[in-house]
């Protein structure tokens, strides 16, 4: 085994492999940056074109272009509060308001060194799991699978921006609108009154664009003001390096949240946008502050870009031992596999075990060359948050329109983005909060699929399974302590 | 009626007729869809009960705005530039549509020719160069192109 361990190391010695890690980390920094393209969107494209590459220069483009993919598109959302992938969705909620006080620097630092100290996180996680990752996988069913969705739903309430019932108000339309057309299970379509273009549901990425962007291109326009408030220097290399000391600060956090992405990435099907705002969820539950997050709290930006990036090492946990992808990013992966002539599944780690072990190098690779190239350009790209508001809620606007077309190249999406987006505005003015909104929108079908499943073989009791007893339990420790905690302390003179 | 009483009472309305179409969906496609429209219902219903509480408790309504006091025509404005900017894309496309919105938006708010013009062709070249020649996506062309 060190010996393939070895062998994935020493292969980044190679110039070419070197070379199309390098492009393949450009590309995917310009695919998180632009809204609406993904790290998804490049891997389907850039599939097609490693047909007969060796494997290991393919993986390093794929690999390279994937891996890094989140990071660039927490640029865009802490600057412009427009999330380059729905996966950066969670990390707008306090990294935008960092821009907004004119800590763009600090807030971009923490982005930069969680992402990259995350993916080295899942990553080394992946190669130490290499060993014991069969049971592990298997002991989790549908029941585990719908109970770790209802726990990310029920963290809805602790995002929800005024109350927990507007929280989780705002959560059941999001689950409701993603009811909306062609039902797998049945074949049966809903609410989709006739309209053709509902008739395969919303896409994820007109949604994402016009829950986030929309209202902030809305609110530019009619304030003219740039995005920060704070005219401060842009992101000097003090501000950004101040925001790397917040990671190490705050190390205990990171661990934790690294873990819950690789563990979210690990069970397959609940991918990246789940990993990010449980984290988000967990970081906000455990701090002394929680009245802090969603007004620029360092965690918030910390939590989501350490999960998000940790996730892609764990996502490669079930593609590479056992042929189950864990999202639909890993599906694409695993047909280049079949392109390649390589047979994924449990015989990859017997026959390919150098292979695997170059693929978990190049992922923490282009995780640390990406962050660290951003890293420096950054103090140029921050400067977009001081531009006037009249110039860039336009261009926001475009950037939402050509987002919301590329995915399936329809102008309905355009209109939908727009109109959802006007939706999110006057949610988001009257207390909603647009990111529960969203998480259910994500989570819906999962959920109702997991429920459908778990409800035909286990009956109603179900969520009784052992494992689902234990995280249920997990999930609701932390409210029974704070619920403890405030009946164990005196009530203020005059209060309530 | 109040802005935050209105916002949930609309979406109860639309939330109940959704349960009564979901009524006549076959079992296993209504389900799921009606257990979390009941309890949206639910929270929707006291969401309301309590906005009413608090009207009745606080006399003025000046917090209870959509917009921040003074805003309204400015918003009234920024719908008018929502509602061009659909309808230039619908029918000149992404292309031509996006750049001519974004050069009558940005004269229109006092920018210089030169600025405008940068603006504008940096768009061109991001939509043009990025989009179709990079990455092969063939953009909208509108319904005056297509």
């Amino acid at each position: 085994m060190l010996e393939a361990v070895w062998q994935g190391i020493a292969s980044l010695a190679d110039p070419i492999i070197i070379l199309y890690l390098f492009i393949g980390i450009f590309i995917g920094i310009a695919l998180g940056i632009l809204p609406g393209l993904s790290g998804f969107t490049g891997l389907a494209m850039l599939t097609p074109l490693v047909f007969g590459m060796e494997p290991k220069t393919a993986f390093a483009l794929l690999m390279g272009m994937y891996s890094i993919s989140p990071t660039g598109g927490s640029l865009t959302a802490i600057l412009l509060n427009i999330p380059g992938d729905a996966v950066n969705a969670a990390t707008v909620l306090d990294g935008f308001p960092m821009t907004q006080q004119g800590h763009a620097g600090r807030a971009l630092g923490i982005a930069f060194t969680a992402s990259a100290l995350g993916g080295l996180f899942g990553g080394l996680v992946l190669v130490a799991s290499v060993p014991i990752l069969q049971p592990i996988v298997m002991a989790f069913n549908s029941p585990e699978r719908f109970v770790i969705v209802v726990i990310g739903i029920s963290f809805i309430a602790t995002l929800g921006t005024e109350s927990p019932l507007k929280g989780l108000i705002s959560g059941g339309l999001g689950l409701l609108l993603s009811f909306v057309g062609f039902q797998g299970m049945t074949g049966f379509t809903r609410y989709a009154f006739g309209y053709t273009y509902l008739y395969d549901g919303l896409g994820i990425v007109p949604v994402a664009l016009g829950l986030f962007a929309v209202p902030q291109a809305i609110e530019l326009m009619v304030t003219g003001e740039s995005i920060s408030h704070t005219k401060v220097s842009t992101a000097a290399m003090a501000d950004l390096w101040e925001g790397s000391k917040d990671v190490f600060r705050h190390w205990w956090l990171f661990i934790r949240c690294s873990f819950i992405g690789t563990v979210i990435g690990i069970i397959p099907g609940l991918g990246g946008t789940m990993a990010a705002f449980l984290a988000y969820g967990h970081a906000k539950q455990t701090s002394k502050h929680p009245e802090k997050f969603g007004t620029g709290a360092v965690e918030g930006v910390l939590a989501p870009e350490s999960a998000n990036n940790a996730k892609e090492g764990g996502g490669l946990i079930p593609t590479l031992a056992l042929g189950i992808p864990g999202s639909g990013s890993m599906a694409i992966l695993l047909g280049t596999f079949i392109i390649l002539g390589i047979e994924p599944g449990p015989f990859l780690i017997v026959n390919h075990l150098d292979l695997v072990f170059a693929l978990t190098t190049y992922l923490i690779a282009s995780n640390i060359f990406g962050a660290i190239i951003l890293y420096f350009a950054s103090s140029q790209l921050t400067k977009i948050a001081f531009v006037r508001g009249h110039v860039v809620g336009p261009l926001i606007l475009i950037l939402v329109a050509v987002g919301a077309y590329t995915m399936e190249q329809s102008i309905l999406d355009i209109f939908a983005a727009l109109v959802i987006g006007v939706l999110g505005y006057v949610m988001r003015n009257l207390g909603y909060g647009t990111p529960p909104f969203f998480l259910g929108f994500i989570l819906g079908l999962l959920a109702e699929r997991y429920f459908h499943i778990s409800l035909e073989s286990y009956g109603w009791l179900f969520f009784t399974q052992p494992i689902s007893l234990v995280l249920i339990s997990m999930a609701l420790l932390p409210f029974m302590f704070k619920w403890l905690k405030a009946l164990g302390k005196p009530r203020k003179a005059g209060a309530l | 009626m109040k802005v935050k009483i209105l916002l949930p009472a609309v979406f109860l309305l639309i939330i109940l007729s959704l349960i009564i179409t979901t009524w006549g969906y076959p079992e296993k496609a209504r389900l799921f869809p009606l257990l979390v429209a009941f309890p949206v219902a639910l929270f929707l219903a006291i969401d309301i009960f309590r906005e009413m509480l608090a009207k009745a408790k606080v006399s003025s309504g000046a917090e209870d705005q959509l917009f921040p006091a003074g805003t309204l025509v400015k918003h009234l404005e920024a719908a008018a530039w929502l509602l061009t900017f659909a309808c230039i894309i619908y029918v000149g496309g992404l292309l031509a549509g996006a750049s001519l919105f974004l050069l009558l938006y940005l004269k229109k708010h006092g920018e210089k020719w030169l600025t405008t013009l940068i603006y504008v062709i940096a768009i061109i070249v991001l939509l043009y160069g990025v989009f179709e020649r990079v990455f092969g996506i063939p953009l909208y062309r509108g319904i005056l192109f297509e």
